[in-house]
């Protein structure tokens, strides 16, 4: 593949992967609420594990993980 | 000795301690099924046996000559009846003294043992008595002078697992396994399946590992010194290396790349048993699986190919040639990196217009097939093989020499298994 075949590729992935985020992130008003409305403490240690344990079933493991700290960071941010 | 030899436990079926007695001694080795030790006890014809879970406790009630291993863990897996003597030992604890001798690490090695049931009790012996000065025991259930498994630190150690987690994924583990990111060692003790999450972890954080086949082994031969069946002089690499010769391998790639044709020519150089799960997905549709892709569509053909995963019985040594878009499922990768050694067979060739491959059948297709699933083949293989337009022999050859170049470890420098 030549390196403008590559890139067209990987604009496709961030098309998506922009997408997935925006919506990903914008479900973090609602978690933040039914996190109140349940009683539930904002950081949930046990859920942090399942999803950074989950990123080891791919060979790209530990940089999966990197990104998913950051990304757990900022999702707290905007349930405060 | 002259009376029967056996293993009892519940359950015993899945159980490789034949095919490893078989490895070292000719003597017959039999599964008990269905034998509690009282009733091992009381069959004449039976000289010695060794006793799995459930029931190393009830056997150490039995005996009325311990060695000191069993009675500090009041445990015993190796029971010889001499007249009236009833003789127990404890090798797993004897075993684990062998492997940690292997890796060679100095006693000031911090050690952490996950887990405080009867297997952990075993292996804080072990340890205690190679001489490790720092051992700290997690469980869920800590007792006095344990912690509990959300106190654990990312701190090098050597780390000991022996919570029965079975074939639980990594996002189903109670714990964050980055946390081994910087161990010393990591030690599974269990084999089913071959490759544990936590085995895993400890591959792709590159740590040097050993899962229960090598404790398998190292308590066998403990045992087998006992009943006097070997000599002191077996080497430990040299039979566990032959009992990573009788795991699975699961061949996967793009179509084309051989996997069918390679897997059943390697198969027979190395007289093991093949399987080719497209030709026996085939046979339990009744139909060409073009067909069936085509009038019930790729998701119904993913299920039953994932169906038929779980249900391939797994003989001893089998290769296993699977269907190029297997990996698409994610329950199907994690069976395979679990249960086997997957080979990649990787391959720049492009097999296009071919009716038997619906899927990838435009070049366009194959691209894109190539695209989404070299990140998934690159996740689930142990062994990455390359293949120019090379010939079959060649290939077989290059597979040949990767293969022992994985195994290697296990055969001869145990002190840094990968």
């Amino acid at each position: 593949m030549t390196l403008t075949e590559l890139r067209n590729h990987i604009d496709a992935i961030d098309d998506q992967l922009m997408t997935l985020l925006n919506e990903r992130f914008a479900l973090m008003q609602q978690v933040k609420l039914a996190k109140a409305e349940e009683g539930i403490a904002l950081v949930d240690t046990h859920r942090e594990t399942i999803i950074l344990n989950k990123a080891l079933a791919f060979n790209h493991a530990q940089a999966i993980q990197h990104v998913y700290r950051l990304l757990m960071t900022l999702s707290k941010e905007l349930q405060q | 000795m002259k009376g029967r030899f056996g293993l009892i436990g519940d359950p015993i079926n899945h159980s490789l301690s034949p095919r490893v007695h078989q490895l070292l001694h000719h003597f017959p080795y039999e599964l008990f099924q269905g034998k509690t030790p009282e009733d091992v006890l009381h069959e004449t014809t039976i000289e010695a046996f060794n006793i799995t879970a459930p029931y190393k406790h009830q056997a150490y009630q039995l005996c009325n000559e311990l060695s000191e291993e069993a009675r500090l863990t009041e445990a015993v897996n190796l029971v010889l009846k001499q007249g009236q003597r009833v003789k127990g030992w404890n090798t797993d604890v004897e075993g684990m003294i062998l492997l940690l001798t292997t890796l060679q690490l100095p006693p000031s090695t911090p050690v952490k043992i996950l887990g405080n049931g009867a297997t952990s009790r075993s292996m804080l012996l072990a340890c205690r008595q190679f001489g490790f000065k720092k051992i700290t025991v997690y469980a869920r259930s800590p007792q006095s002078n344990e912690l509990s498994l959300q106190q654990l630190d990312d701190q090098p150690a050597l780390v000991i697992q022996t919570i029965p987690f079975g074939q639980m994924t990594a996002e189903e583990y109670p714990f964050d396994l980055s946390l081994f990111q910087h161990s010393i060692a990591m030690i599974d003790v269990t084999y089913h399946p071959l490759h544990t999450a936590f085995i895993q972890a400890a591959m792709m954080y590159r740590k040097p590992w050993h899962n229960g086949l090598s404790l398998l082994v190292a308590q066998a031969i403990k045992g087998c010194q006992h009943l006097g069946l070997i000599s002191s002089s077996v080497n430990f690499a040299s039979v566990l290396l032959a009992l990573w010769r009788t795991m699975p391998i699961w061949l996967v790639g793009l179509p084309g790349s051989g996997k069918s044709v390679i897997g059943k020519k390697f198969a027979t150089k190395y007289q093991r048993p093949f399987i080719d799960l497209d030709q026996l997905l085939e046979q339990q549709l009744g139909v060409p699986l073009a067909t069936f892709i085509q009038t019930q569509g790729e998701e119904t053909f993913r299920q039953h190919e994932a169906q038929l995963f779980k249900t391939s019985l797994l003989k001893p040594g089998v290769i296993i040639a699977t269907g190029g878009g297997c990996v698409l499922t994610t329950s199907i990768r994690a069976f395979m990196k679990q249960s086997g050694i997957v080979v990649w067979l990787d391959t720049n060739r492009t097999v296009i217009n071919d009716p038997n491959r619906p899927l990838t059948s435009t070049r366009e297709a194959f691209e894109q097939a190539r695209l989404k699933r070299t990140p998934l083949y690159e996740s689930v293989s142990h062994i990455h093989l390359t293949l120019n337009d090379q010939d079959i022999e060649a290939t077989i050859n290059a597979l040949e020499d990767a293969y022992e170049n994985y195994l290697h470890v296990f055969g001869t420098e145990l002190k840094l298994a990968r």
